[in-house]
């Protein structure tokens, strides 16, 4: 087998460290000039103690970090992102990292499991030739879901398939992101969001597994707000509860609560259903400026804060088994139990990213 | 009220008299089975599934007609085999598969009709389609059920069982709604069971 250093590189970015950070925890047993090339692949760790200490610095185990040389792609760069343009390229490629790195434990951890999802998420192979639009509403309509607000959309994710993460990005300017390779798609969900922009960033980033994994679409991030406006609120439902009842603040309060969504998200909704004209979404956000209430609505604590359940409740599973954190861990190529949410539940995590 | 297509407001238009004769009119037609097997066992075994599918239909409309005979606002079209109730909702007699799908020769009427093209002069109705689950399987009548989709041919957007506590024909209807998410089943087999030091397993 060859050694395969993309996952040494991945796992680094991901933990927030520079070569640098990693060279110095192994106390000069390796220069940076042999980490760099045991990164773009040009060499192998030259003994097992040294691929035991990077493991050990990067909180993975050995096995872990040859998962490279039997999983194709290691890393990928295919991850979808719902994240301001302010946002760095350093930002983002070390989420992306981060995102891979939940897929590589995920692999590891269910192998030899066999696991049997409820639902299939559908992809369309040439979305252009289906309106997003639509392609919420066959989702809705595949996954049996009854009409109304989406009361789980977690679990409806969960349902499908799809391994979802909540974690502290260390920055808020990232909603979310997702990514699908091999048999597992993976969402990863920041913490700092409120519950209503989580749920609209789930449904966002299922957009993106639906529509654009087979296809890319220049028009991706459009059409994925589209798919999860849809989704979160059909047509059918929303348009006569907008038609009537203006679209006051008070109001748009009171159908977040009922949606679950942001007040800006059902304006939004308002506005392209053509309930609403230019000006009356420039009093909107006018109004909302001199709140406050742009990036920090009210109301939010209200709706209900969703987790995922499907990661935790195999892992209890393997522990009612017999089976101690620390064998669990080993499976999943974690030096610690606690290293990832993935195992030990979003409250219980790895040192978070942070922006420098 | 504000008739919409949800399963609140359909449930609340339609009422208790009519989701109660759905659910006679399904218990009524499979005592026709039962008797039909027991009576005249030969002519069940022979009869085709879609041949066994319309004598049970017909029981089940005939059992609805009876069940609706007097209901305010309930028009039965024979003809098309109907029940339009309050001018706004018409109900199908329809078998519903175990994915919840129902059939119907794909005419240009039929799929308007289940496509939500306007009718009664020009004012919308909302086609639903009321009856049993049947498992082709085991030719069983399952639940009643009342669903709602848009296109003949589409997965129901909605359905709902009904369900009324065994015994008793004059308790209300439940609305069975649909369910939420199902988390996914693993199988756990393959992973070994650790050994404990005196050699047992967990």
């Amino acid at each position: 087998m060859t050694w395969n250093g993309d996952i040494l590189r991945m796992t680094r970015r991901a933990a927030g460290k520079t070569q640098e950070d990693l060279v110095e925890e192994l106390h000069g047993r390796i220069t940076q000039a042999a980490l760099s090339r045991y990164e773009s692949s040009l060499r192998e760790p030259e003994s097992d103690e040294i691929l035991d200490a990077l493991a050990r610095a990067l909180g993975v185990t050995a096995r872990y970090l040859r998962a490279g040389e039997t999983t194709f792609p290691m890393i990928s760069a295919t991850a979808h992102m719902r994240r301001q343009k302010t946002v760095t390229p350093a930002v983002w490629k070390d989420l992306e990292a981060q995102l891979n790195v939940h897929r590589v434990h995920w692999t590891l951890l269910v192998e030899g499991i066999d696991i049997a999802p409820q639902q299939q998420i559908p992809t369309f192979e040439d979305p252009s030739d289906t309106a997003p639009e639509d392609a919420a509403v066959f989702v809705r309509e595949k996954w049996r879901m009854p009409l109304g607000p989406v009361e789980n959309m977690i679990g409806w994710l969960e349902a499908a398939g799809a391994v979802v993460v909540v974690e502290d990005y260390g920055t808020d300017r990232v909603d979310g992101m997702s990514q699908w390779v091999g048999p597992w798609p993976v969402i990863s969900l920041n913490s700092r969001a409120s519950a209503d922009r989580r749920r609209l960033t789930a449904a966002h980033e299922l957009a993106h597994l639906v529509l654009h994994n087979a296809t890319p679409s220049l028009e991706a991030e459009d059409e994925a707000n589209r798919f999860a406006a849809e989704f979160l609120m059909p047509t059918v439902e929303a348009r006569p509860l907008l038609k009537t009842g203006g679209l006051s603040l008070g109001r748009l309060a009171d159908l977040k609560l009922h949606w679950g969504v942001s007040m800006q998200a059902i304006f939004e909704r308002a506005y392209r259903l053509g309930l609403a004209s230019s000006d009356d979404r420039r009093r909107f956000y006018q109004n909302l400026n001199a709140r406050g209430w742009r990036k920090v609505e009210p109301y939010s604590e209200h709706v209900p804060d969703e987790q995922p359940r499907f990661a935790q409740s195999l892992v209890q599973a393997l522990l009612d088994r017999g089976l101690t954190q620390k064998d669990v861990a080993e499976m999943a190529g974690l030096a610690d139990f606690h290293g990832s949410p993935l195992l030990a539940g979003p409250e219980d995590r790895r040192p978070r990213l942070s922006l420098v | 009220m504000t008739l919409d297509a949800s399963v609140d407001s359909i449930s609340e238009f339609l009422g208790q008299p009519v989701l109660s004769a759905i659910v006679k009119a399904r218990d009524s037609s499979a005592d026709d089975l039962a008797r039909w097997r027991k009576d005249t066992p030969t002519d069940v075994a022979r009869a085709t599934s879609r041949g066994l599918a319309n004598r049970i239909n017909d029981s089940f409309v005939f059992h609805m007609a009876a069940a609706l005979d007097g209901i305010d606002g309930v028009v039965f079209s024979e003809r098309a085999r109907r029940f339009v109730v309050g001018d706004k909702v018409v109900l199908v007699c329809k078998r519903h598969n175990m994915k919840d799908r129902i059939r119907s020769y794909p005419t240009r009427a039929a799929l308007d009709f289940w496509g939500g093209a306007a009718t009664l002069d020009g004012l919308g109705t909302i086609a639903l389609a009321a009856g049993y689950r049947w498992d082709g399987e085991l030719r069983e009548i399952g639940v009643p059920v009342l669903s709602y989709r848009k296109g003949l041919l589409a997965r129901p957007t909605w359905v709902v069982d009904l369900s009324r506590d065994e015994g008793d024909a004059a308790a209300p209807v439940r609305i069975v709604p649909p369910g939420g998410p199902v988390a996914p089943t693993f199988d756990l087999s393959g992973i070994e069971q650790p050994e404990r030091k005196d050699g047992s397993k967990p």
